[in-house]
Parts: structure tokens; sequence; C-alpha cells
């Protein structure tokens, strides 16, 4: 993908002011994830967009202040829980009509069935809300997961000591081939992601090198699982000057297979 | 010019997430009155923008729970909401404004509120003037007018591409200004 370009075409702005359809958004937010570059010009056009509002602000009248915080004071915090009011008129019969007598044993006993169905019903929302409750706590657990390992690579990317690599497909090698290097000089850390390369024949295997004073050094095998995947750490190697990865066969070899380079990228 | 919100303590975001009065108070005193600007330029009349400010307000109350700091500024937030409750105003009102002949940023604001009109307004309306006509169009329609792309793209017969693309080269031309 083409960062500029998605930049250029206007949809963060768009994002910015809400003007996106749910899709757009969650794109926006994965992209801005993903790439630093437009994270960053996110962070300036919200904030342009900010500027653009302070400078044509007009102060309302101090009387929807006051009518806002009163409203305010009626709002429920939480949910207001709904009492079942339950209907007590049969204290006042009369004991000399028979007649209503009947009538009145008659609708104590519905009365009674009713109230037992009642029962049951509020039973079978015990146990199925207790049922919710537990998945409403599984989900919001893998969703916590998922947010500290986010945030883990968004600190990363928003750490200035990264530098990003695009290894980009080679002469011979399918355009499209591409693989992503961050690493990091001071924290010694190196990750990659791999964006799309061809799946390998089963008895080869890509491996990573790094290009240090003009050498090449092998950081190891990628996992054929890790394609099209997100981020994943490697071997860190002082000084890189280049990233590429190359098609071998199982277990790697010492040197690298110069025709069977399918991407590379230079620092 | 009060300091941005992505500056914003995240204690200060807690503190609105416990529906703290005075936090809230603080919030409204900081933003009410960038938002209220938008909400009387998308609806141009001063009972109705007070109100749907007022219930713009309500509903970032309500819905401070589900901000998210990762994505966005709490400024952009609090305008989508109330963006997102003008266009529902002037739907149910059926009171959308014609596109043609609207010059909101500098028109409507000099007839009807000279009096609360704040000192930074003569600056806004210097830097819009010095837009290019296509691109003020665009600010006056995309950001502050009440329309969805969409619909922009429909009544100004434009694909939506080339409506974001020029929102973007409106928005990148007043950055400029802002960045001096």
């Amino acid at each position: 993908m083409d960062v500029k370009e998605y930049i250029a075409s206007g949809i963060l702005e768009s994002y910015s002011i809400g003007a996106v359809s749910p899709q757009e958004k969650q794109e926006v937010e994965c992209m801005s994830h993903i790439y630093p570059e437009i994270r960053i010009e996110l962070d300036k056009i919200m904030l342009s967009i900010e500027q653009l509002a302070e400078v044509q602000k007009i102060i309302p009248s101090p009387e929807v202040k006051n009518k806002l915080f009163n409203e305010l004071k009626n709002q429920p915090s939480t949910a207001k829980i709904v009492s079942i009011k339950q209907k007590n008129n049969y204290a006042s019969f009369n004991r000399l009509l028979a007649a209503a007598c009947v009538v009145l044993a008659i609708s104590m006993v519905t009365f009674y069935f009713y109230q037992a169905s009642i029962e049951v019903d509020l039973n079978k929302q015990l146990e199925f809300s207790k049922d919710q409750n537990l998945q409403n706590k599984q989900v919001i657990e893998s969703y916590r997961q998922q947010n500290i390992a986010m945030i883990d690579e968004l600190t990363m990317f928003r750490d200035p000591n990264f530098k990003t690599v695009f290894l980009k497909g080679t002469n011979n090698k399918p355009e499209s081939s591409l693989a992503i290097v961050c690493c990091n000089g001071v924290s010694k850390q190196t990750v990659i992601a791999i964006k799309d390369l061809p799946e390998p024949d089963s008895d080869k295997e890509y491996q990573l090198w790094a290009i240090v004073d003009g050498k090449p050094i092998s950081l190891g095998m990628i996992p054929v699982d890790s394609i099209s995947k997100g981020f994943f750490p490697v071997k860190n190697v002082e000084n890189p000057q280049a990233f590429a990865i190359t098609l071998e066969k199982k277990g790697g070899v010492a040197k690298p297979t110069m025709e069977e380079m399918y991407v590379m990228g230079e620092i | 010019m009060l300091k941005p919100s992505s500056h914003i303590e995240e204690s200060f975001v807690l503190e609105l997430k416990a529906r703290s009065e005075a936090a809230f108070g603080k919030l409204y005193d900081n933003y009410s009155g960038a938002l209220y600007g938008i909400l009387f330029r998308m609806i141009g009349k001063e009972e109705i923008a007070q109100d749907a400010l007022q219930e713009s307000f309500v509903k970032i109350w309500k819905n401070i729970d589900s901000y998210d700091r990762s994505k966005g500024t709490l400024f952009t937030w609090m305008l989508n909401i109330s963006r997102n409750h003008a266009i529902d105003v002037l739907r149910s009102k059926n009171m959308r404004q014609k596109i043609q002949n609207i010059d909101k940023i500098v028109g409507v604001v000099n007839k009807q509120m000279s009096t609360s009109m704040n000192t930074d307004f003569l600056l806004v309306k210097e830097l819009v003037e010095k837009l290019k006509p296509e691109h003020k169009q665009m600010i006056e329609l995309a950001f502050f007018g009440g329309f969805t792309q969409e619909e922009l793209a429909q009544e100004l017969n434009m694909p939506l591409g080339t409506i974001k693309t020029r929102a973007r080269a409106a928005l990148t031309e007043l950055r400029k200004y802002f960045d001096k």
C-alpha cells in the first residue's frame, strides 16, 4: 500500500470529522496503527481541525451551561432498577358477599400461579444473565489482551528510535511482495511483519538477512504461519544497513542465494 | 488559544469518565465556544443551536466511557458527536439549507451574532478570505455544513473522492496559516 497516496485521498480528514463509514473508520484506525506516518498525519489533521474550530468559536449564552448542568443532575449514572409492584387489593374484601368470595378465590389462585411463573421466568433470566456475564467477561479479557499487545506495538512505533524499513519485491520476484522491518538501535529490538510473500514449497523456507558492513548475517528462518500476520520479534544486530529475505532449503543456509532474493530494503 | 486537547492528561479523562461535575464544567468552559461556533454555523438559528449544544453535551456526558484516546483527540470525538447531532436536528426539522449562497463562516455570523463574536473571528475571516474559492467552499460545506460527504457529492455533482481530496487540500491550505 502506498502511504502517501492513502494520506492524499483525504480519508484522514473525513475520519477526523466523523464523515466515514464504519468500515472506513476501522480501516483508518488499523492503518494509523501500522504506519507511523499515517498516525503523525492524523494527529496533525486533528490538531488543525481543533485550531480551526477554536478560531471560529462563538461563546454561547451562560444560560445554556446552567440548563445543561441541571439536566445532568437528572441523568441516571446507572440504569434504574425497576421494581415489580405486587397488587394487594384482595385485603379489602367483604365476607358478606359470597359471590365476590368465589371470584376472589379464583383470582387468588390465578395470582399464585402467575407469581410462580414469574419466579420461574426470573430464575431462568438470572441463569441466562449469569451465562452472559461470564461470556462478557471472557470477551473483555480477550479485548484486554489484544489491547495490551496493541499498546505495546503503538509504544514501539511512537518511539523515535525505531526505524521502519520497507522490504520490497526485487526485480525477478512478484512486485507485490512486501515485508516491514522495524529496528531500534537503542533498545536493541528488531521486529518484522510479512505483508505478502508467495507460499513456499514444503521443502523450502524463507530466511531473513541483515547486511552489516556489506556482509549478510542470518537473522533466522521465517515461520510459514507468520505470513500476512502481525509483527514478531527477530534477532537484533548492531548497525544494519539493509535487510533482505531469500527462499532457501529448509533449515536455512550460511550464505544467501542471491537469485532467490524475494524482497530487500535499505535503511 | 487554549492548549489543544491532544495534551489533555489521562487523569482528566478518567475524572470525566467518573462523571465528575467539576471536570465536566472545565470541559464545557474550554470547548463549548468552539463546538457552538460549528453548531451555530450548521443550524443557523440561535435557539435551536443552543439546544443542540446542550443536547450534544448530554450525549458527551452519557457516552464518555466510549471515548478512546488512542483513536483520536477528545475534541474531535466531541466534534463528531455534536456534528452528528446537528445533522439529525437539521433532518428532523426539515431545515436543510440550500448549498447556494451559504457563506457560513463570514456571512451568517456577521448578521446575527455581532455581540458575542470573539476577537479571533477577524483572524478566521482573514484566513478564509485568503483561500481559493473552491477551498473556501469546501471548508464551509464539509466542515461546517450540515451535509454528509455523500450528500455533498450528490449536490455538487462531484465524485466522492473529489470531495474528500478537496476537503483535504482546503484544510492543508489552512494549516499553512496556523503553522506560521
